[in-house]
């Protein structure tokens, strides 16, 4: 494996970004890509998946909805959640403390069937002047979400959207797992999307790049996921994990004039301390009232600039 | 006693593997009542594998009179031995997880909750391995090796004839 591997769920659904309508895809095009690559695994992965010549769109949904149901235990298992409202909390009370507008508006990108904005809409107790919306460009995913928050009694909505091409305005945006999907210019359009649309804050989280990563990727994608797809793309996530350097000089390249830290981005001795780390984004203006009220914390978030 | 130990690692193995049944299959955040359930299907299935065991025990006793009974007794008791470091540490991970702080309770995950999963077939197996080529008489051994092989796939005989998922959309298995 290397970091060049795409990954599997990225190949087997084909949205076109500016519509967001989905294309159809051919297993041929998805085979000479992998053959491309030498990935045999998923190379298997994909002739296990029933169907002709062009994926069926409801099987390959139901794979990626499957998929995303597991990783919704790693993430619980990992505390997601808690992780950044650890960093969210701290940013509402200064962006409290400095805008007018209301409701703060946090969006997450990329959010798939929505447990981290669920989470924090069930436990995150951030204030009725705090608005939480989703959005993924995959509406099977998305679909899921609402329908989960819905039946759950939980405020917060979910839509259909590029990351690339955001009409949404937010106060806050924030990811968990998906920075490592985009690579190069996208890397830094994606940054450079959420910039352009006025967002005051950023806080992306992502597993963090080490040695240790992709085997500890492994034993708990063994342990814990069934869905063959889930198990080889979340091993390949660890692998593709994107260093401090290509985090911090993508984000200062795209998401200027806001800038730019790693909370426990720091290498450390032993990288299982530390599995994951979050790409923290302000305007300059809020850096350190922000580091004020992040507290003890604030010694494991590194100096903006 | 040492059948009673035996029998209560069997039934803590049991329970957990209730939960892991159940673990991400369902995508909703309020879970208690559902892991519960499985929990307790966990538990309900395990004492009657126990049962079981324990019965087919006592036939071989019958049979093969104090010797046999003395060789599964040795038995049991090495296997409460290996079950008992591993279920020790998977116990005090686990209520390290569930008490402590976020930092703690991630390290607790990644050092142990997770590998030891993966290795929980491996430990079980060559735990039973190791006792049938050391036991005295076939019942002995075939006892382990049966009970071990059981247990080994225990989360996949309380799985078997249910659902697998619930509460998704537009996913068609
Ligand atoms: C690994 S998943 C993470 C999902 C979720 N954040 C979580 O932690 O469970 C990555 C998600 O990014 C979404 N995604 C990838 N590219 C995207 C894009 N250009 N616009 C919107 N969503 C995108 C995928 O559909 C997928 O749901």
């Amino acid at each position: 494996m290397n970091a060049d591997w795409p990954e599997l769920s990225d190949l087997l659904l084909d949205t076109d970004l500016d519509t967001l309508a989905r294309k159809p895809v051919s297993r041929g095009a998805v085979r000479a890509v992998l053959r491309r690559h030498g990935m045999r695994t998923a190379e298997r992965i994909l002739d296990g998946i029933p169907g002709g010549e062009v994926l069926d769109a409801a099987t390959v949904d139901g794979i990626l909805v499957r998929a995303h149901c597991e990783l919704q235990r790693l993430s619980y298992e990992f505390r997601n959640g808690q992780r950044l409202l650890q960093l969210l909390a701290p940013m509402l009370e200064v962006l409290r403390a400095k805008l007018p507008q209301r409701p703060l508006r946090i969006v997450d990108i990329g959010c798939g069937m929505g447990f981290v904005l669920r989470w924090l809409a069930a436990y995150g107790a951030l204030g009725d002047d705090v608005e939480l919306l989703g959005c993924d460009f995959n509406p099977t995913l998305i679909a899921n979400a609402e329908k989960l928050a819905r039946e759950e009694g939980l405020r917060c909505k979910f839509r259909v959207a590029n990351a690339f091409t955001l009409e949404q305005q937010a106060h806050v945006f924030l990811s968990t797992g998906v920075i490592h999907h985009f690579r190069g210019e996208a890397l830094t359009g994606f940054f450079r999307s959420q910039a352009s649309v006025g967002a005051a804050a950023m806080l992306h989280c992502d597993i963090k790049a080490s040695w240790a990563a992709p085997l500890g990727s492994w034993i708990f994608h063994q342990a814990r996921m069934r869905e063959p797809l889930a198990r080889h793309d979340g091993v390949l996530s660890a692998v593709r994990a994107h260093p401090c350097e290509v985090l911090l000089s993508a984000s200062r390249e795209g998401g200027s004039p806001l800038r730019f830290a790693l909370f426990d981005g720091k290498p450390s001795l032993l990288p299982i301390l530390r599995t994951m780390n979050t790409l923290v984004g302000v305007r300059a203006e809020f850096a350190e009232p922000f580091r004020e009220r992040l507290g003890p914390l604030s010694a494991r978030l590194e100096p903006f600039s | 006693m040492t059948l009673l130990l035996l029998g209560v690692l069997a039934f803590i193995d049991g329970t957990l593997c209730g939960f892991r049944a159940a673990a991400g299959r369902n995508p909703r955040l309020f879970l208690w009542n559902y892991y519960a359930a499985s929990m307790r299907r966990g538990a309900l299935v395990s004492v009657f594998t126990i049962v079981l065991f324990l019965g087919l025990g006592l036939v071989l006793r019958a049979f093969g009179g104090e010797l046999v009974w003395a060789s599964m007794t040795a038995a049991a008791a090495k296997l409460v031995f290996v079950y008992g470091i591993y279920a020790t540490l998977v116990v005090a991970a686990l209520g390290l997880y569930l008490s402590s702080s976020f930092d703690f309770g991630v390290l607790a995950s990644v050092l142990v909750l997770g590998p030891f999963t993966l290795l929980r077939p491996v430990v079980i197996l060559a735990g039973a391995a190791w006792v049938a080529a050391t036991s005295d008489t076939l019942a002995a051994a075939g006892m382990a090796v049966s009970a071990g092989v059981v247990m080994a796939n225990f989360e996949r005989i309380l799985t078997l004839g249910r659902p697998p998922w619930s509460g998704l959309e537009g996913h068609s298995r």
